[in-house]
């Protein structure tokens, strides 16, 4: 593996094993990080995004599981680490997770200080003291009061919550960033700043990062690469720009085109139907039932991987003629 | 109907179906579910399981008489194995004869491990223009004959009890003693009060020998003759006949056994599934919408006003509750119904807090707000878009306040035996017996059902609160 | 901790109130009821005094019905019904408030005083002893019962402990009082019936105390078994709820061990209900005291009610009501600051359940 990747997902599967039948939540996924890089994981609700940022670090909630697939971070396969080893070694030491809904990410009853310090004197081997330093700096890092750490969570607005926490997942100066729709569920203005200062944040600290988000407008601005997902499997992946202006799978030209643009006189447009039961998804391409191009084949068999330029990949018949 | 009427039905009978397949879901609900029925069938159908007449007459003793006292139920010999001597009823009509003696037997076969628990003879006789000297004589299997009684006669109702009737209680020591143990017979005369322990009539049963006063010496089984020999001092004009009933109560009976005073416990207990399931959901019911009508309108008024019915009902919930309800049932002696009452005065309390989050909850949404906006009384906006949210949720704390109204009725009724004031409550059934030192003499069925149909009562509600409420909270939908 | 103390101080105000008002609401009741008896008792002295002096002095009728009269009056003005019944309600709230308990009627404690602080004081160890023990250890086991079964949710002990659960709560616990007495009573005989110890006590301090335990053993299984099962589902709830939280899922991205999860995490934000609800058991214990200390003749503080419920002493009773709740609200303030203590939300100003 070279020394660019810093993570490379192979033929991901996780499965949901509930009583209503087995969930193919990630159905054979695969993509890689490279360091420094900032890669975009896009898709409806439901697509497999997050159960994907869980794999990598191992905590995908029962009844579910990594059934298949490899996960190679700097040389290692998590997939084989027991949860010990992930706890000790991987988590937040070298891969962190920004949560959707910071909200309730903080445990209400203990100060912001506290949660900061106990991630690093867990994993730095630091005195308390030095961690509370390293606490206050990082606040400041993310543009709040390093006072804050006496404060206790619901005492913060969203955003402050939200900025807290990134500063507590950087405590450890971790290789990797995976943020899981860190700005949901705020409102535009604060939006707008965390997403800048996550940017401002991985750029300054050489980090790559998984920006994982159902709104495809957000990543425009700050990611290197975007990954597609659609209902467990990814539809495209390449380079943001590539995708942005000229989208080659139906799924990512539906969603580019329902972006509301403020200079184009365009009509917006959205993609009709919802997606898929994963328990039993649709034979042949998943995205079939929904798309305008409808071939044949679809209905049978899955598309393969079909390599469109460097570092751009589609999965869809329509491409597979050349 | 009109077409809004009937879509409106038609909604109503989807969601209700919808409801039910959910409710089906929880199997603890179905059984809570299960027990209910069977117990409101107890209730309603009691006159068909039991006799009501029994029942009105549970406090009046003397309809009581003929049954056996504190005896087991009937089943018991398939448990223990032993055999219980049934309840015997045997009735002579003894007809008018011109003779200076009258004399007639009652044969009696017993071949059990546990005597009749009472021997008890009723005469009666045509006219009263007599006077007779009466001779009650047994004739024991193993020879013996004990003259149990003798005593003048004239006429009317005579009734004659083993177990309390002192003469024959006197003969029969008199003649026991003849056989036991020398000492126990002086350890008893030096401590009459001792006398009132020994069963009379089971003793006229027992093989002679020692122990024989404490049943120690076994059942002598054979066949019993009962003498009654009526000499009259002259032929009497015109000849008395007699009806004459000899009743040999049994040494258990009935489904759940008697009490200390006979009654047959089947009766109190079917029929007390009648107050409990009445108590129980109309104190539920009364309290719980009461509570839930004041959470919601304190909610929605909002400020001081709120401020102050919360107040009001801190102070009504932390007034203690047990100790006031038995001083006003002790010195009010209320009816089951007025103890209902007072449960739901202080009952009404429980829900509020509860109902009055989730009310806020939708005060705060927007669709609230914009029937305010549009001009929405209060009174609709409560009625339209707060209660029925909270209406569904309001069943399933109805089922869970059952359990609480039935145990306190239970306990008051336990600790005071509101007696006379109204019909026996399973309560009053427990008091009955612990006031009878139930316990200490071995009387399980006198406690032991009347306990469990009271926690299987309790149980069938919380079984059904539980799965009404993870259905219907809305907290939880949130 | 200054927003701590203003709450605190605010929360006891309130309780302070509320006592004032239950006095005065049990003033009033006791008092109209108990007038009604009083006055019949003294009708009832009156007439046979009236019997045996109009005998004795050969009174004619309006001689008799002037001293049936000055008689009545005297023993009104002793028991003093002959003020008004606002006056008669308020001196006796403000009195007890003051923790002025008075004279009993008929009762007396076991060293002979008619005090009623006195007889209250006497049973109050007995009601502490047995209750308040049985409760922290229902608590306790319940606690970790409930703990165990959150962790394993679904399993055999959690499906167990819920069934228990239901089960006890419905079991009258004095009913239940009632078959411990005849399985170990009466059928084996191994453990008194009831009582606090034995007629007569033994005199050796040992043998005093093991025949204590001898007794105490019984009710204290009674409440132990039919108490620890609801405190072990509520638990086992709480907890439940409280693993469903983000902040545990972040707190194991972090990569905390799952004891430092569990402990530090789960239990502290599970805290405040749990000891609320733990407290408020405390409480409820109280109430069960009255049935339960009656069906093993427990001479604690329920028992006590009792017996003044049936000879009409209404000093007892009052200062009895007054002892509940006193304790009832101190336990209630007691809760809101320890409840305060463990949730930063509420100290700061933020109540649950409004805004």
């Amino acid at each position: 593996m070279s020394a660019e990747l810093l993570l490379e997902i192979r033929n991901l599967k996780t499965y949901f094993f509930t009583y209503r039948g087995v969930v193919k939540a990630v159905d054979d996924v695969s993509f890689t990080v490279g360091r420094g890089e900032a890669v975009g994981l896009v898709g409806e609700s439901g697509c497999g995004k997050s159960t994907t940022a869980y794999s990598i670090i191992g905590l995908v909630p029962p009844p579910g599981r990594i059934v298949g697939g490899q996960i190679l971070f700097d040389g290692m396969d998590l997939t084989k680490f027991s949860d010990s080893e992930l706890r000790r070694r991987i988590r937040w030491k070298r891969i962190a997770m920004v949560f959707q809904g910071a909200m309730n990410a903080f445990n209400p009853v203990r100060t912001i200080g506290d949660q900061i310090v106990e991630a690093a004197t867990y994993h730095l081997n630091i005195t308390k003291a030095e961690a509370l330093d390293k606490a206050r700096q990082l606040l400041e890092l993310v543009g709040l009061d390093p006072n804050l750490i006496h404060r206790y969570p619901h005492e913060l607005s969203g955003g402050m919550k939200q900025r807290a926490f990134i500063a507590m997942a950087l405590v450890c100066r971790p290789d990797l960033l995976i943020a899981d729709e860190p700005t949901t569920a705020l409102d535009v203005v604060v939006q707008a700043q965390i997403i800048n200062l996550i940017k401002r944040l991985q750029q300054e600290l050489k980090m790559s990062l998984i920006l994982i988000t159902h709104d495809v407008a957000l990543t425009s601005e700050i990611v290197d690469r975007v990954v597609v997902m659609y209902a467990g499997k990814i539809a495209e992946q390449g380079p943001s720009d590539i995708l942005f202006t000229k989208p080659q799978h139906p799924y990512t030209q539906g969603l580019i085109s329902s972006i509301p643009r403020l200079h184009n006189p365009e009509k917006i447009t959205w993609i009709p139907g919802f997606p898929p039961d994963l328990v039993n998804p649709p034979k042949g391409c998943r995205f079939h039932p929904r798309c305008p191009h409808t071939m044949p084949i679809c209905r049978e068999k899955e598309p393969p991987e079909i390599e469109l330029g460097p570092n751009h990949y589609v999965y869809c018949w329509l491409h597979a003629r050349r | 109907m009109s077409w809004r009427g009937r879509s409106r039905l038609r909604e109503f009978i989807q969601s209700f179906t919808a409801f039910w397949h959910e409710f089906f879901r929880f199997k603890s609900g179905v059984v809570g579910l299960v027990i209910t029925i069977v117990l409101v069938i107890m209730a309603i159908g009691a006159p068909f399981f039991v006799s009501e007449e029994a029942y009105r007459n549970w406090d009046n003793p003397s309809y009581w008489d003929t049954y056996p006292h504190a005896v087991p139920p009937a089943w018991i010999g398939y448990v223990t194995g032993e055999r219980y001597a049934p309840q015997t009823e045997v009735v002579k009509d003894i007809p008018p004869l011109p003779t200076q003696i009258v004399s007639f037997s009652f044969l009696y076969n017993c071949t059990y491990d546990h005597p009749p628990s009472d021997v008890i003879f009723l005469i009666e006789s045509t006219h009263r223009n007599f006077s007779c000297s009466l001779k009650l004589r047994v004739e024991r299997p193993d020879g013996e004959e004990i003259v149990v009684l003798h005593r003048k006669y004239d006429g009317g109702l005579l009734r004659i009890l083993f177990s309390t009737d002192e003469d024959i209680r006197k003969s029969v020591w008199e003649w026991a003693q003849k056989y036991e143990d020398p000492e126990t017979v002086s350890k008893i005369l030096a401590n009459p009060e001792m006398l009132s322990f020994i069963d009379i009539p089971h003793i006229v049963f027992m093989k002679k020998g020692y122990g024989m006063l404490f049943e120690r010496t076994g059942v002598l089984e054979g066949t019993y003759v009962f003498n009654i020999t009526m000499i009259f001092s002259e032929i009497p004009t015109p000849p008395p006949g007699f009806h004459v009933r000899a009743v040999f109560t049994g040494a258990a009976y009935g489904l759940m056994g008697t009490d200390a005073r006979g009654r047959d416990l089947a009766v109190g207990i079917v029929f007390g599934s009648r107050l409990a399931l009445i108590i129980g959901l109309l104190t539920a019911v009364l309290s719980t919408v009461v509570g839930v009508l004041y959470g919601i309108v304190s909610a929605y008024l909002g400020g001081w006003r709120d401020e102050l019915l919360q107040r009001i009902q801190e102070t009504v919930s932390s007034i203690p509750v047990l100790p006031l309800l038995i001083i006003l049932a002790f010195v009010m002696r209320p009816t089951v119904w007025i103890l209902a009452l007072l449960l739901v005065v202080f009952g009404w309390v429980g829900p509020v807090k509860t109902v009055r989050s989730i009310a806020y909850q939708i005060k705060e949404e927007t669709y609230v707000e914009a029937a305010r906006a549009v001009g929405c009384s209060s009174r609709r906006i409560i009625a339209k878009y707060i209660s029925p949210q909270i209406l569904p949720y309001m069943f399933a704390l109805i089922a869970l306040g059952v359990p609480g109204a039935i145990l306190t009725e239970a306990g008051i009724s336990f600790l005071l035996g509101v007696e006379g004031v109204s019909e026996p409550t399973w309560g009053r059934i427990l008091h009955d017996a612990q006031a009878a030192g139930a316990t200490m003499a071995g009387m399980w069925w006198w406690v032991l059902i009347p306990g469990f149909m009271i926690t299987l009562s309790g149980l069938a509600f919380v079984l059904i609160g539980n799965a009404l409420d993870r259905i219907l909270n809305p907290m939880l939908k949130r | 901790m200054r927003a701590l103390w203003r709450y605190l101080l605010f929360r006891t105000l309130n309780a302070a109130i509320v006592l004032v008002i239950v006095m005065l609401v049990s003033a009033t009741l006791f008092n109209d009821m108990m007038e009604k008896i009083v006055r019949a008792e003294i009708d009832e002295i009156v007439k046979q005094q009236v019997k045996t002096i109009a005998q004795q002095q050969q009174l004619n009728e309006t001689q008799i019905r002037e001293l049936r009269e000055e008689l009545r009056q005297t023993y009104y003005h002793q028991y003093g019904l002959d003020k008004p019944k606002w006056y008669r309600i308020l001196y006796n709230s403000w009195r007890i408030l003051t923790f002025n308990l008075g004279r009993a009627t008929s009762m007396t404690s076991s060293s002979g005083t008619h005090e009623v602080s006195d007889i209250i004081v006497e049973a109050i160890p007995n009601t502490v002893l047995l209750f308040t023990t049985g409760t922290v250890i229902s608590l306790l086991i319940g606690l970790f019962c409930g703990l165990y079964a959150a962790r394993n949710p679904g399993l055999f002990f959690d499906r167990f402990i819920s069934i228990f659960a239901m089960v006890t709560y419905t079991l009258p616990m004095w009913w239940t009082g009632m078959l411990f007495i005849y399985l170990f009573a009466y059928k084996l005989g191994i453990l008194p019936s009831g009582g606090i110890h034995s007629i007569p006590p033994p005199k050796e301090p040992f043998a005093y105390f093991t025949d204590l335990l001898w007794h105490l053993t019984l009710p204290l299984a009674t409440l132990v078994f039919v108490s620890f099962g609801s405190f072990a589902y509520v638990v086992r709830n709480i907890v439940l709820g409280t693993f469903q939280q983000d902040f545990v899922m972040a707190a194991r991205a972090k990569g905390m061990p799952e004891r430092h999860v569990v402990y530090k995490h789960v239990l502290r934000a599970a805290s405040p209900p749990i000891v609320t609800m733990m407290l408020f058991g405390l409480l409820g214990s109280l109430s069960g005291a009255i049935i339960t200390e009656a069906v093993f003749d427990w001479p604690g503080m329920g028992r006590l009610y009792w017996i003044a419920v049936e000879m009409n002493d209404v000093p007892v009773l009052l200062g009895l009501t007054f002892v509940f709740t006193f304790i009832y609200l101190i336990a209630t303030v007691v809760v809101d600051l320890i409840y305060g203590l463990l949730d930063p939300r509420v100290r700061i100003g933020l109540m649950a359940g409004g805004k």
